[in-house]
């Protein structure tokens, strides 16, 4: 495990702080697809945290066979776009879906990008910052 | 005469909506399928009738408020609920917790898997036996066996389903004076009934027809899509917390995991039955080597109104009767939470649906959904 | 004239009771599947067993209001469900109660029950064809490729025993039977199985109640109907139950002959029994699925049937 980090820091630049792995946004695609060679191949879940003025993206994988878990993350800026990863694992179709639909920052070439948990015609993105939590549905009837 | 034509669009294919309310969807799901004669071509699920915002609540409310919250997330096995967030936020906080109250947490644990799986049971052969006839005999004989469990825990806690027991630094009830013996009688009954159920069931060939080779889901999708708990132990592949990462004193038990390489729905099915029997054996162990102590690190147990955490990121998960159950906290030093994810397992289970279901046929839709064994609270929040 | 007035009186007497027979029978059924399940069944209406629940469950029936949506097609919805239980009723105009009691003495009267119990399906299908919605149609269009599949064996296991009594009158069949024709080597058993398998197909009782109750298409051809529409077609399942029951008894277990009783009384308690052992099959088992129905009654029934009909010739001929 500790080779592992050594060389993805080595490789594509990634920097440890407390257990997380910070990386750049452009690289996402080769560092994924070069930790489901090693066996990550166990997507455990995506998530989005909002800071002041930036968000960030963190994923979890996990290797069964190892029995290790990672976790990765990055930063993206105000209406910035981030590659999606649904070619390398599919099962980040409806995670990035509920990203989408809470927090607001699009995916570049998913394939079906659209909200899933709020209904389609809902303004906003609730888990923001700057959304107060009691405000009302429009089309409530 | 007047006839008035049904129109389809395109030829030989029709658009079925099975709607939110249906009586074989286990919750508020809407699917809508497009069907050429019987197989089905393609899904489109519709998520969120449920959806209650509970990760935006857990910004403003303290944790001691926010835990009654999140019994109401996976309804029914909320012990599974409320878990690890106690962890996490004790890990967080520095809190010791006395060993008493890791071994009440273990039983509670323990007693709500094999409700849960109960559940899951008489549901399954409800949706494929028909509301009136074969199917919902069973269904009452495995609603029998879980009242009794719901009285045991009514009796130590106060009410039947959402317990509200695991607080931070402990659990909040102790066990009555005859706790042992209800618990050891009840284990001693049910053991022979499940063998008894499952002999009725397994032996006989209309539900082998139904259930073999039907809904197969190989091992790289299912890991794929982050599917845990008896859908991945289903499809071959041995992982569970309880064994991988133990958490809590579950490394004192013995007891194996069972999983089956198929892949279809009856190895998922069959895996539930036996987690129920290595469930038996996991709690007899633990009502012998029960200590005495005190139940709290903070005796008499009161709740604290506010919790100093301390600054940084955590990120503890539980093995749930429906997978890997996990909380992601981030505090920054203040009284509250700065943000809270829950990760639940149905979400991740229900998302395979467009695959399973491609090729099937209509009649295996009901078998599919109940083999994942969906509660909506779970993929909604 | 004598024998015309005979029947008339003979058909209203026997409407009546079967009329009460057929509401009771729902009694018995869900009292039956309640102990089944470890619960007493109806209760509070007439305690303590509950006896006065079919009467509630007709009045309530026929004051319930009748909602017809507004794109049927009005003719053929308004008629089916008479034709279900018309055709229901018209199959007890051929079964003997005993040496004596029979409406209409023909001699051909098991071919002309086996040709009134296929109108019943019929019934059905315009019912899911005027409904004009997709679950109904759907499940038309399946209770109609179960219907048809399996016709065929419940022929040929009704044709063993007229072979071997050598007419098609009923009466004849029964007078014909010196030991119950279920007793017989092995044509006996294999005939009656068959003919409670393909019996329970034709009806639609679980298991393989595919175009009814489901739990995936909702009440299948009967959903867009209410009130007492909807009660006609269930008193005309149970009607057909009832029917086949009798129809079973006369075949197989030697109709109204018995010691003490008078025979009509031993021909109601032979159909009862029989009813009993099919709704015992209905509160335990789950349902096939459509595929596997065809399949079985295609591959495996069809051929049975056809080897006992060629062993109960052999027989024939060599006695």
């Amino acid at each position: 495990m500790k080779e592992l980090i050594e060389e993805l820091k080595s490789k594509f630049k990634i920097e440890e702080k407390d257990n997380f792995l910070i990386f750049e946004k452009e690289k996402i695609k080769e560092i994924f697809k070069f930790l489901k060679e090693k066996g990550f191949n166990f997507l455990s879940f995506i998530t989005a945290i909002h800071y002041k003025d930036y968000f960030e993206a963190v994923y979890c994988l996990r290797n069964i066979n190892i029995n290790e878990i990672i976790f990765l993350k990055t930063k993206i800026n105000e209406n910035e776009e981030i590659e999606s990863l649904c070619e390398i694992y599919k099962g980040a179709n409806w995670m990035e879906r509920e990203i989408y639909d809470l927090f607001g920052i699009k995916f570049k070439n998913h394939p079906d990008l659209r909200r899933i948990l709020l209904p389609e015609d809902y303004e906003g993105h609730p888990l923001r910052k700057d959304f107060r939590i009691d405000t009302p549905y429009k089309n409530w009837r | 005469m007047e006839i008035n034509r049904v129109e389809s669009n395109g030829f030989e294919e029709l658009w079925v909506n099975m709607g939110p309310q249906h009586p074989a969807s286990h919750g508020v799901f809407r699917m809508q399928i497009k069907v050429d004669g019987e197989v089905i071509k393609e899904v489109i699920p519709h998520i969120g009738y449920l959806h209650r915002g509970v990760e935006k609540l857990g910004e403003f409310l303290t944790p001691v408020q926010f835990l009654p919250v999140l019994d109401r997330n996976d309804y029914l096995s909320s012990v599974s609920n409320e878990f690890p967030f106690a962890l996490a936020i004790e890990k967080l906080a520095n809190i010791n917790v006395p060993e008493r109250a890791e071994y009440l947490r273990v039983i509670a644990a323990e007693l709500m898997r094999i409700s849960s799986h109960l559940v899951f049971f008489g549901t399954f052969c409800l949706d494929m036996g028909g509301a009136l006839g074969g199917g919902s005999t069973i269904f009452l004989y495995a609603f029998r066996e879980r009242e009794k469990i719901l009285d045991i825990f009514e009796k130590w806690t106060g009410s039947r389903m959402h317990l509200n027991l695991i607080t931070f630094g402990g659990v909040r009830y102790d066990i009555y004076p005859g706790f042992d013996k209800d618990l050891k009688d009840f284990l001693k009954d049910f053991e022979n009934k499940i063998k008894e159920y499952e002999d009725m069931i397994e032996n006989n060939p209309v539900f082998l027809a139904r259930t073999k080779k039907v809904g197969i889901l190989p091992k790289e999708i299912a890991m794929e899509y982050g599917c845990s708990g008896p859908v991945l132990r289903g499809s071959g592949v041995k992982f569970d917390l309880r064994k991988a990462k133990p958490y809590s004193v579950y490394n004192k038990f013995e007891f194996e995991i069972p999983s089956f390489p198929d892949g279809d729905v009856y190895s998922r099915y069959k895996v539930r039955i036996l987690e129920m029997k290595e469930s038996i054996k996991i709690l007899r162990q633990a009502i012998e080597g029960i200590p005495s102590g005190p139940i709290n690190s903070l005796m008499p147990v009161k709740v604290k109104t506010s919790i100093k955490l301390k600054e940084g990121e955590v990120y503890e998960a539980v093995e749930s009767p429906r997978g890997e159950n996990g909380v992601y906290i981030v505090s920054d030093g203040r009284f509250g939470l700065y943000r809270v994810k829950l990760r639940t397992p149905t979400f991740y289970n229900l998302s395979v649906i467009p695959y399973l279901l491609k090729g099937a046929l209509i009649a295996d839709v009901v078998a599919i959904l109940g083999s994942l064994d969906p509660v909506f609270g779970d993929v909604d929040r | 004239m004598n024998a015309l007035i005979n029947s008339l009186i003979y058909g209203i007497v026997i409407l009546l009771i079967v009329f009460t027979i057929v509401a009771y029978l729902t009694w018995i059924e869900r009292k039956f599947a309640g102990r089944m399940q470890s619960r007493i069944g109806p209760y509070y209406v007439g305690r303590p067993h509950g006896w006065l629940q079919p009467l509630a469950d007709v009045l309530k029936l026929i004051l319930k209001e009748e909602i017809t949506p507004k794109n049927v097609d009005k003719l053929i919805y308004n008629i089916a469900p008479f034709v279900v239980l018309i055709a229901s009723l018209l199959l007890f105009a051929v079964l003997p109660f005993s040496e004596k009691i029979i409406i209409s003495n023909s001699s051909i009267g098991v071919l002309i029950f086996l040709a009134i119990s296929s109108l019943i399906i019929i019934g059905g299908f315009m019912a899911g064809w005027a409904s004009n919605s997709k679950y109904p149609l759907i499940s038309a269009i399946r209770g109609g490729a179960q219907i048809v599949s399996y016709e065929i064996p419940l022929l040929f296991s009704i044709i063993v025993p007229c072979i071997i009594a050598g007419s098609l009158n009923p009466i004849e069949i029964v007078k014909a039977q010196k030991i119950w024709f279920i007793l017989y080597p092995v044509i006996g058993q294999i005939s009656f199985l068959i003919f409670l398998i393909s019996g329970l197909a034709e009806e639609n009782r679980t298991p393989f109640d595919i175009p009814e109750a489901e739990s995936e298409l909702v009440a299948g051809f009967t959903v867009e109907y209410s009130s007492m529409k909807f009660a006609m077609f269930y008193a005309g399942e149970y009607a057909h139950l009832l029917a086949l029951s009798g129809l079973g008894t006369i075949l197989f277990l030697g109709g109204w002959k018995g010691a003490f009783l008078p025979g009509s009384l031993w021909f109601a308690i032979k159909s009862i029994i029989l009813f009993l052992i099919l709704l015992w099959i209905r509160w335990s088992y789950l349902r096939v699925r459509i595929d596997q129905l065809l399949k079985f009654s295609w591959k495996f029934l069809f051929p049975i049937s056809v080897l006992n009909i060629l062993l109960a010739g052999l027989i024939v001929i060599l006695k």
